[in-house]
C-alpha cells in the first residue's frame, strides 16, 4: 500500500492527508534528533550489543576485583580467604542474568516476569551474602571507611554507565531497575570482599542497603528528569526521545 | 532506491548513506503508525513512531545481514509502546489532552465509518489478542513473523488469533445486529 499514489489511498479510505502530515512531521523530528546523537553517549549506544555488553561486564569485574587487588598491592597476603564456590558462582550468575538483561536490545522480545525477577534477586540478594564471604580482611574500601556511603556512590556511577550503554536511556524503566540490580549486588560483592567488618548487623545495615539507597536515588532522579522535561516543554505528558 | 531489497538498504545505511534511512522510513513508517495508533493519541504516535526509528537509528550496528526487516522495526515498536503503556498506567493519569483533542476532532468521513467501527471493536479486545491481530490482519505479517515480534510460540499466535478473530465476529455481530 506504501507504494500507492496518496490520491488512491485517501480514495480507498485507509489513509489520510493527516496521517501523511504526521508522518512529514515525524520525519523531521526524528532528522533532529538523529543530528543530536553525538558525543560519547550515542557511541556507547551505537555500538553493537556485544561490545556494550562487554563494556558493562568489565567495568562490573573492576567494581568487584579493584578495591580488593588495591588493598592486596598495599599490604601484602593477607588473612581473606576465597568464599566457597557454589554461592559464588549462585551471585555471579545472578550478576551476569542481570547485567544481560539491563542491556537487552529491544528489537528482541523480553519477558517482564523474568525481568520483575531479576530485580528482586538483585534487590534482596544482597541481604543474602551477609554470611557469605569470610570477610576479616581490609582493602582500600574497608581503610576508607563509610561502607554505605561509598558503596552508594560507586553504585550509583554503575547505574549511570549502565544508562549511558542503554539505547532506552532513562525512558526504559525496566533497563533501569536492572542497571539498579547489578549496581547493587556489584558494589555489595566488592564490599564482601574487602570491608573489615564482618558482624551481620554492619553487614545488612551498611551492604546490604546500598540497593534500596540507589533505588530511592534511582527514583527521585527519574521525578527531576520528568520534572525538568516537563519545564522545557509544558503541556507534554512525555518528554521526547530527542530530549533523552 | 525503491527497488533495493530491505537487506541492501540497512546495509547502506550502515555505511553511512541518509538516503537509505529515508527509504526505510517510507517504506514502513505507515504502516508502523497504524500499528502503534490503537488506545494512544495522535501526538503520542508521533512520538513513539520518532522512538521507535531512533531505535532503529541506534541498533543499526546490531542488524545482520539476512536478517528480516520488517518484524524487527514492529517489534522494536511494540516494546517502545508496552513502556509507553506502563509509563501511562504507572502515572494513573488519563491522557487529558488527548481526550480533548477527540472531542474536538470532526467527526470522521463516512467513507471511513465502517474502519473506525472496526478499530473500535478491535481496541476493545484483550491487549494480547488486539496485538496479534493488528500485525495479523492490518500489517498483513504472517503468523511466523507475529510470533517473532510479539515473542510467543507461534502455537500461541494461532491461538491468540483464533480468540480474537471469534470475539470479533461476535461483537461485530451485535453491533450490526441479526441480518
Amino acid at each position: 500500500m506504501e507504494s500507492q499514489p496518496l490520491s488512491e489511498r485517501e480514495a480507498s479510505g485507509t489513509w489520510l492527508v493527516s496521517d501523511e502530515l504526521q508522518l512529514d512531521e515525524v520525519r523531521l523530528r526524528l532528522r533532529a534528533a538523529i543530528a543530536q546523537e553525538r558525543g560519547l553517549t550515542a557511541r556507547l549506544r551505537a555500538l553493537p550489543t556485544q561490545g556494550r555488553i562487554g563494556i558493562a561486564v568489565v567495568a562490573v569485574a573492576l567494581t568487584v576485583v579493584l578495591p580488593r587487588l588495591l588493598g592486596h598491592f598495599n599490604r601484602g597476603p593477607s588473612p581473606w580467604t576465597a568464599p566457597a564456590a557454589a554461592p559464588a558462582l549462585v551471585y555471579a550468575a545472578i550478576l551476569i542474568a542481570l547485567l544481560w538483561s539491563s542491556l537487552w536490545p529491544l528489537q528482541r522480545t523480553r519477558s517482564r516476569f523474568v525481568d520483575v525477577a531479576l530485580v528482586s534477586a538483585g534487590l534482596l540478594a544482597p541481604f543474602g551474602l551477609v554470611d557469605f564471604a569470610p570477610g576479616g580482611a581490609c582493602g582500600l574500601l574497608g581503610h576508607l571507611g563509610y561502607c554505605f556511603f561509598i558503596g552508594t556512590a560507586v553504585g550509583w556511577t554503575l547505574v549511570l554507565l549502565l544508562r549511558a550503554l542503554d539505547r532506552g536511556g532513562h525512558q526504559d524503566r525496566t533497563a533501569a531497575w536492572l542497571s539498579v540490580g547489578v549496581a547493587s549486588l556489584a558494589t555489595n560483592l566488592a564490599l564482601q570482599f574487602d570491608c573489615p567488618e564482618t558482624g551481620a548487623p554492619h553487614r545488612l545495615a551498611c551492604h546490604a542497603t546500598i540497593g534500596v539507597a540507589l533505588g530511592l536515588q534511582y527514583l527521585a532522579f527519574i521525578r527531576w528528569h520528568e520534572w525538568r522535561n516537563t519545564k522545557r516543554s509544558p503541556g507534554r505528558s512525555e518528554p521526547k526521545m530527542a530530549a533523552v | 532506491m525503491t527497488s533495493h531489497t530491505d537487506d541492501e538498504l540497512m546495509a547502506a545505511y550502515v555505511a553511512g548513506d541518509g538516503g537509505a534511512f529515508n527509504e526505510i522510513f517510507r517504506r514502513y513508517a505507515p504502516a508502523l503508525l497504524r500499528a502503534l495508533k490503537p488506545g494512544v493519541g495522535s501526538d503520542e504516535s508521533s512520538d513513539l513512531l520518532q522512538q521507535t526509528f531512533l531505535h532503529l537509528h541506534r541498533s543499526r550496528a546490531d542488524f545482520a545481514s539476512g536478517a528480516a526487516l520488517r518484524p524487527w522495526l514492529f517489534t522494536i515498536a511494540i516494546n517502545v509502546k508496552r513502556q509507553h503503556m506502563r509509563t501511562l498506567l504507572r502515572r494513573r493519569e488519563a491522557p487529558l489532552g488527548d481526550m480533548l483533542e477527540n472531542l474536538a476532532a470532526p467527526p470522521p468521513r463516512t467513507a471511513r465509518d465502517e474502519l473506525e467501527g472496526i478499530a473500535a471493536l478491535l481496541a476493545e479486545l484483550p491487549p494480547a489478542q488486539r496485538t496479534v491481530i493488528e500485525l495479523h490482519f492490518i500489517d498483513e505479517l504472517s503468523f511466523a513473523r507475529v510470533a517473532d515480534a510479539v515473542g510467543v510460540s507461534l502455537a500461541a499466535v494461532r491461538v491468540r488469533a483464533h480468540r480474537g478473530y471469534e470475539l470479533l465476529r461476535q461483537r461485530f455481530a451485535e453491533k450490526v445486529g441479526p441480518e
